[in-house]
């Protein structure tokens, strides 16, 4: 027994440094501000030059402070704004909606009121290859402790966003039909 | 929402019923985000919560980088299961991974009331709250919603139990009486074996290794998508265990085998999902077998191997017809077939299973549930022909079962968000005890999201086994009456034999203490009655002239009570460090009928010390620097005072440490009982005697390859 308590203390005292490790929806976050970065909104999208980026949470948070510590202060020039929604019907003014898991039983619905010009739909809720072909259009899976993400460029096209060459060759493939 | 694993959300029916979110929560809290409230949540809210600390900005690392970093989704496991109103214990990958376990039988020495003694290389006698026997008949034991314990003793064969542990997605472990549910013989704990969606194991997997007396095993495993709603995988895995140690010389446990199968998955929109999978396994594991001789010393131990072939196939399609109800059928079948070449013993059996259930909400605050099944056993069982059955023989050899049952349940929200009433009522028909009615009523009160407490009354039954019904088996060595006659003891199973009753009364309480640490207790007492005892009847005429035989009939002559404690405790002093531990405590006080001879009662009340009273688990798991894993094991298991000769206390240590040089490569040392050159874990069992084989230090090395 003295010798387990031996090793173990060594073990303890020799390594406290940093690990590359981090909960889940902090790692998201920080993708979502990436995304932010490598995707390119119609001018259409804002009203103004000073007019703010608007990413909303849709269904329950499961971010915290997490969004907008990732997000930081700017998306570019533009002051960032994050909205918590409850319905798909105010995500009207959304430049990027994050669906939360609660509402992955009304993916499709929800998908459906969401599909307008300049909107980046994330989500990680349930099925990913449905909700790429419900017109979602990044959708987060966790392989292996992991988060990848898999990207429905088309979708995005459509709505009028610019997909960066970058973000396309990180994407994973199949889930979404395509990428890779 | 059902019992069986659907793949889209991977709900069991217990934990559906206990509680239908715990598992959604389980895959989805990470480990610092607050829980998921319903409804709407205030930014302000969460900004109060979170001020304190937050920690570095992870967003300049670019994508890349991100997604090589290991998101910690699962940190909180005990504390999510603060909404069923049962004893859950969730074995999950990581836990699987880090415990250095090879074998599935020795992952449950971590869950706190279960009972594991490695019997030998290739037996163990595994039991939840008491009773532990190689043939322990009260636990039930599923693998993706099928059944793996065989209808001869109502137990499993842990040696013809075998699956890649990495593409285990968790396995659920219920202390206490899951009936009302699942049906007889889920007295005294489930476990459910939840195997990985084949969307989750894409791309391939290579691994191998050896060590002593682990011996050398290897496997590999490839997965892909056929199109972008199905996904598949197959594997195939051999091994071959040395010898664990005897007194007596040879162990006679050496143990080799292979398994092969598939699975693969479809769905459509997130609203339908089908399963369908198969295994084929096959094992060679050395064993001793009895053979019965009119000379002394009249039974010898053969040297012999036990022959398993098993396979199954099973279907699942499983509906979600709107947010909140959904519905699932699944079938399977399964073959068994087992044979002891030298004494020339086997059986073998076929098993149909159809499974209906269906799950609704009612008015506001009714979560309904209802199920059906039916399953059919074609069983059939060979006397010995090595000594023309005079060892083994069986009244009847063919068996045609047939198992009717329903189910409800109504989850009855009495104040919402924080009081919960669970009733439930399984009735289910089968060929030996005809209907058998097992009810449950719990409640479960959450004071606050951190605490939860719950009680629980039960009903469940052990219907008779196979064996129960119909053995003739003559194991023990004979006694010499004055006459100079020779008498056999022979265990003589009967067909009038009831079900043993259980009811249980059980409570429990869990706490997140704090974001760190988390609390998991509960108290159990549990009342049988009609347990079976081998009672002596009338001398029969023996197989020869100057033999008799004494009949040692099983009867529903004992009654018991056990009663116990189970505590475990969950805490991350750091992100790097993980400490776990569990405590048991359990007490059997079992009555045979004070008619019965003297030495009868002594034998059978004996299995009250088969069972340790105490036991300690403790585990310590780093994350080192450079991508390495450090866990390190210590285990207490009481004294086993219940056997001839008793089986002494022990403390092991067990450890693994894992490398990963690179994403897609590990490399690890692992060790069991470290300290010790060996030990037994279980004394002899009392119905065929064989020697004490003691359990050697095992160390092995292994490496796996991701592509």
């Amino acid at each position: 027994m003295r010798r387990i308590a031996a090793v173990m203390g060594m073990l303890l005292l020799g390594y406290t440094t940093a690990y590359a490790e981090a909960t889940e929806y902090q790692v998201k976050a920080a993708m979502l501000a990436n995304f932010a970065i490598f995707v390119d909104w119609p001018p259409t999208a804002f009203s103004t030059a000073g007019s703010p980026f608007v990413a909303c949470v849709l269904g329950d948070d499961p971010f915290g402070r997490l969004l907008e510590h990732e997000l930081g202060e700017r998306v570019g020039s533009r002051p960032v704004e994050i909205r918590y929604l409850k319905k798909a019907d105010a995500a009207a003014e959304c430049h990027m909606v994050f669906i939360s898991r609660s509402e992955q039983h009304q993916l499709k619905p929800v998908l459906a009121s969401l599909r307008k010009t300049g909107t980046l739909i994330v989500s990680d809720a349930g099925d990913i290859s449905g909700f790429c072909r419900n017109g979602g259009m990044i959708g987060f899976v966790t392989e292996r402790g992991k988060v990848r993400f898999d990207l429905n460029a088309n979708a995005a096209a459509k709505a009028g966003l610019k997909i960066d060459s970058k973000l396309k060759r990180v994407s994973g493939s199949t889930e979404c039909g395509e990428g890779r | 929402m059902n019992r069986f694993p659907a793949d889209q959300d991977h709900i069991p029916r217990a934990l559906k019923r206990w509680h239908c979110t715990i598992l959604l929560l389980i895959t989805m809290i990470p480990a610092n985000a607050p829980a998921a409230e319903p409804g709407f949540s205030l930014p302000e809210q969460q900004m109060t919560d979170h001020t304190a600390q937050l920690p570095a900005r992870l967003a300049p690392l670019g994508l890349e980088k991100l997604m090589d970093i290991e998101v910690t989704t699962v940190t909180r496991v005990e504390s999510t299961l603060g909404e069923s109103a049962a004893a859950i214990s969730v074995i999950s990958q990581e836990d699987i991974r880090r415990s250095g376990a090879s074998t599935l039988a020795e992952l449950f020495r971590r869950v706190p009331g279960m009972n594991v003694a490695r019997i030998d290389n290739n037996k163990w006698a595994i039991s939840v709250r008491g009773f532990n026997d190689r043939f322990s008949n009260k636990l039930l034991v599923q693998r993706d919603g099928r059944s793996i314990y065989d209808p001869l003793f109502a137990g499993v064969f842990w040696n013809a139990v075998d699956y890649p542990l990495e593409d285990i997605e968790r396995i659920e472990v219920i202390r206490g009486p899951g009936a009302s549910v699942w049906g007889a013989n889920a007295v005294n704990g489930i476990i459910n074996i939840i195997t990985k969606s084949a969307k989750d194991t894409r791309g391939g997997r290579l691994s191998g290794g050896g060590g002593t007396p682990e011996g050398g095993f290897g496997e590999l495993r490839y997965g892909g998508a056929i199109s972008a709603k199905t996904d598949y995988r197959v594997y195939a895995a051999g091994f071959g265990r040395d010898e664990q140690f005897s007194q007596m010389g040879d162990s006679h446990d050496r143990w080799h085998g292979a398994s092969t199968g598939m699975r693969m998955d479809w769905r459509q929109d997130g609203l339908d999902t089908v399963t369908v999978q198969g295994d084929y396994l096959y094992s060679s594991a050395q064993r001793q077998d009895p053979d019965l001789e009119m000379t002394p010393p009249f039974i010898f131990l053969l040297a012999n191997r036990s022959i398993t072939h098993s396979g199954n196939i099973l279907g699942r399609w499983t509906h979600q017809t709107d947010a909140q109800s959904s519905w699932s059928l699944q079938g399977y079948w399964s073959r068994f077939d087992t044979k002891q070449p030298v004494v020339e013993i086997g059986n073998n059996n076929d098993i149909y299973d159809l499974d209906f259930q269906h799950q609704f909400p009612i008015a506001q605050r009714h979560n309904f549930i209802y199920g059906f099944g039916y399953r059919y056993v074609d069983q059939a069982v060979g006397n010995s022909l090595s000594d023309n059955g005079l060892s083994l023989s069986w009244l009847k050899n063919d068996f045609s079962l047939s198992i009717y049952s329903a189910f409800l349940q109504d989850e009855y929200l009495l104040l919402p968000d924080s009081l919960k009433l669970f009733l439930g009522l399984k009735l289910e028909h089968n060929d030996f005890s005809g209907f058998e009615a097992q009810p449950t009523g719990r409640l479960l009160w959450t004071p606050t999201k951190r605490q939860t407490f719950w009680a629980a009354v039960s009903r469940a039954v052990v219907t008779p086994s196979i064996s129960e019904d119909a053995v003739r088996l003559s194991a023990i060595p004979p006694a010499t009456l004055p006459s100079g006659a020779l008498l056999f003891p022979r265990v003589t199973g009967s067909p009038d034999l009831s079900s043993v009753e259980l009811i249980a009364y059980e409570t429990g309480y869990r706490a997140q203490v704090s974001e760190s640490l988390s609390l998991d207790t509960a108290l159990f007492y549990n009342e049988y009655d009609g347990l079976v005892v081998p009672v002596p009847q009338a001398v029969e005429a023996g197989f020869a002239p100057g033999t008799a035989i004494l009949p040692l009939r099983l009867e529903n002559r004992m009654d018991g009570e056990t009663y116990g404690a189970e505590i475990g405790a969950d805490w991350r002093p750091a992100k790097w460090w993980r400490l776990y531990g569990t405590y048991s405590f359990l007490k059997a006080a079992l009555h045979a009928d004070r008619n019965l001879p003297a030495s009868t009662i002594a034998g059978a009340e004996s299995a009250e010390g088969r069972s340790p009273q105490q036991q300690i688990f403790l585990q310590s798991s780093f994350d080192l620097p450079r991508d390495v894993e450090l866990d390190a094991m210590g285990r207490f298991v009481d004294r086993l005072p219940g056997f001839v000769q008793a089986t002494p206390s022990y403390f092991s240590v067990d450890m693994r440490v894992a490398w990963r040089p690179r994403r897609d490569l590990e490399v690890s040392v692992a060790g069991q009982n470290l300290f010790d050159d060996h030990h037994p874990e279980f004394g002899v069992s009392s119905i065929v005697a064989a020697p004490i084989v003691e359990i050697r230090r095992n160390v092995y090395a292994k490496i796996t390859w991701w592509f």
